[in-house]
């Protein structure tokens, strides 16, 4: 268990901490942030990566830490941690606050269902911010997010792994990272 | 990296991009490595950082901003060494808000 600082009315680990960029430290803990920074630079995060493996189509794939993006396929994933059906600021501020917290108890993959449909306004601005912060989480806890999407969270550039599957003359075709897995 | 010491993987999660990156800020002596173990720590040395202030001057000019920027009240977003999505994003402000009330500070 990583050691807790507590500011204001939270407790945070430090690894948490390590989630957030300066300007979010700033932004949210303002004059306790220089304070904060310093506490960080001395902590570097050693896990050891989780890998996990996914079931598509009836083949099976390893997902690295990192942020996979799944369009058009349900992957089997057993044990995943999946992100509660929040909307807004209640999903940002979930992928912020308690999934670090869920993870510091168990590390495991997370699963983003329907991200572009997570924003009822600014959806394209909030897309990208939801995933910046995913990226985090996975890079820090270091496991693998799968997130659900479709044209809007697509256009991220920086998934890990894109698995895609789409219906072609009445049969499914599914890839991974642009190579054919099936159909 | 601005003023904190970061690992090799926060440079960039590509192993070879993340050494090309650091080679080249030791080429030009703006770095200073120390090892924590398997784990380089990177941060700027004087040099690095009067080269980032530098940065940061051409960079508000640039913007028009002219003078010194006027100090902002420590809530407000920093948005300096944000990446580009977050250039006039609404959610980093909402959620900034949101995390102050939570936390209470």
């Amino acid at each position: 268990m990583s050691q807790l600082v507590v500011v204001g009315k939270e407790a945070f680990t430090l690894r948490h901490l390590k989630v957030f960029r300066r300007e979010e430290l700033a932004a949210i803990f303002g004059e306790l942030a220089p304070v904060l920074e310093k506490r960080l630079e001395s902590v570097v995060v050693l896990l050891a990566p989780l890998y996990v493996r996914a079931g598509i189509c009836g083949r099976e794939i390893l997902l690295s830490p990192g942020v996979t993006h799944v369009r058009g396929a349900a992957l089997k994933l057993a044990g995943a941690l999946q992100v509660p059906p929040l909307l807004d600021a209640d999903f940002l501020e979930y992928l912020l606050f308690d999934l670090p917290r869920a993870l510091e108890e168990e590390r495991r993959a997370v699963v983003v269902e329907d991200l572009d449909g997570r924003f009822t306004v600014h959806a394209e601005e909030g897309v990208s911010y939801s995933l910046d912060i995913l990226a985090r989480v996975a890079s820090v806890y270091r496991v693998p997010v799968v997130v659900y999407g479709s044209e809007l969270s697509e256009r991220w550039g920086y998934f890990s792994r894109r698995v895609r599957c789409e219906k072609l003359e009445g049969r499914e075709l599914c890839t991974v990272d642009g190579e054919p897995v099936c159909g | 990296m601005g003023e904190r010491e970061v690992s090799l993987t926060e440079l960039s999660r590509n192993a070879r991009k993340a050494r090309e990156i650091l080679g080249l800020l030791e080429k030009y002596d703006l770095v200073r490595v120390r090892r924590k173990g398997r784990v380089y720590l990177i941060s700027l040395n004087e040099r690095g950082l009067e080269l980032l202030s530098l940065l940061r001057r051409a960079e508000e000019l640039l913007r028009g901003a002219g003078a010194a920027p006027a100090a902002r009240p420590p809530a407000q977003l920093e948005q300096r060494s944000l990446p580009s999505f977050a250039a006039d994003n609404p959610w980093l402000a909402i959620l900034a808000e949101r995390g102050r009330a939570r936390v209470g500070v």
